[in-house]
């Protein structure tokens, strides 16, 4: 059994989430060699006759695509590993600006770089737009999070590897959340700094958007236990990804209308920054795109110009 | 009709309760129970605004057409 972890545009968190296996990775690699891995050994290409490759990141630059193209035809298996090769990630954010302005702010703008104002023209050029690895090759499994949890993890590698079948909850966050929900009167949307939500109760009828209801769970509702509202890092629950008319911001605008009774134009009217709250984990997803009421084209456009 | 609530995924909203035109649901003790099952006509607005998806309904075949786009199901099924 050979295994592979392949990187695209992402941060590589991922691989290391792999690495928080910690000694269970020695019953792994009793069973499995890992034969590359950019991030934990110094393999430079993938060798053939792969088992099982994992592909963590997106399709952002002409060096990602080829790359997903090569380790595809090595591997029996492809498993996207991750937010950002299911559904394009914070990667995918990158489309919320020109590519000009992107390489312009990376050489010219930030403090760290060189004084010459250069931009290389030796680096791999970008593709039109971000892309989650399963809008371009044929994947075999999606496990989300960003990065997934080491506790799904511990379950999923070793069932991988040996073949083995497990059942997991394909529920939202929400349903692993121990606060209380209900209806709620005069709700105002609040920013995280504007208090301190109480423990016990949900924290979007607080006021804070907490995106858990809309979000793939099997993290534990670790954030919400811990005072912070849901971002969505897990990707949209599979309700919303199975629905053509039902899409991340639709769904969290008709919650909180129904939570707090107020209608859902005045909802609307309180949020911010969409692409930031609402998508920042799924704007490079074409199947996330293609939703009929997704509002992912529209801040594409009026933002990248 | 069978329906099955999820106790330890539902959150207590009471969003099914106030959703459903058939009052087929009550909260008890911080739970929804369907306490009128066979009122049930089986539109599943409740799967749609249950945070938890929390709510399975047994032997349902909605007429509405569910499957649409075959990328979608192709992933979905593929989700571990």
């Amino acid at each position: 059994m050979k295994i592979a972890i392949e990187e695209l545009a992402g941060c590589s968190g991922c691989t290391i989430a792999v690495l928080d296996l910690h000694e269970m990775l020695l019953d792994i690699v009793a069973e499995a060699d890992i034969v590359y891995s950019p991030v934990i050994m110094d393999v430079k290409e993938p060798p053939e006759g792969i088992d099982i490759a994992f592909v963590t990141g997106a399709v952002r630059n002409e060096e990602n695509r080829e790359r997903l193209e090569k380790i595809r035809k090595r591997a029996k298996t492809l498993v996207a590993l991750g937010t950002c090769a299911c559904y394009g990630g914070i990667s995918g954010l990158s489309m919320l600006n020109s590519n000009e302005d992107l390489f312009s702010y990376v050489y010219r703008e930030t403090e760290t770089t060189k004084p010459d104002g250069v931009i290389p023209t030796d680096v791999p050029p970008f593709l039109y737009r971000a892309f989650a690895v399963g809008d371009l090759a044929k994947i075999d499994y999606y496990v989300t999070g960003c990065p997934p949890k080491e506790a799904l993890l511990k379950q999923i590698i070793p069932a991988l590897v040996t073949g083995d079948t497990l059942e997991l909850s394909r529920k939202s966050v929400c349903s692993e959340c121990d606060r209380k929900m209900g209806q709620v009167e005069n709700w105002t949307l609040k920013r995280r700094h504007e208090g301190v939500p109480d423990r016990e109760h949900c924290l979007l009828g607080q006021g804070y958007l907490c995106l858990g209801s809309v979000t793939f769970g099997r993290c534990g509702a670790s954030c919400p236990k811990n005072n912070i509202p849901c971002h969505g890092c897990n990707g949209p629950s599979l309700d919303i990804l199975r629905e053509p008319c039902r899409d991340i911001y639709g769904m969290m605008v008709r919650r909180i209308s129904d939570l707090t009774d107020k209608p859902q134009k005045e909802v609307e009217k309180e949020l911010y920054d969409v692409a930031h709250t609402m998508y920042a984990f799924t704007i490079g997803s074409l199947i996330m795109e293609d939703k009929e009421n997704s509002k992912i084209r529209d801040l594409v456009k009026e933002r990248s110009r | 009709m069978e329906i099955h609530v999820d106790k330890d995924a539902c959150v207590g909203c009471g969003l099914c309760v106030k959703d459903c035109p058939m009052h087929v649901y009550e909260l008890q003790d911080n739970v929804s129970v369907a306490v009128r099952p066979n009122n049930c006509m089986g539109c599943l607005s409740c799967h749609e605004i249950c945070p938890a998806q929390a709510l399975e309904h047994r032997g349902i075949y909605a007429a509405r057409r569910h499957y649409i786009d075959i990328k979608v199901c192709e992933m979905l099924r593929k989700v571990i």
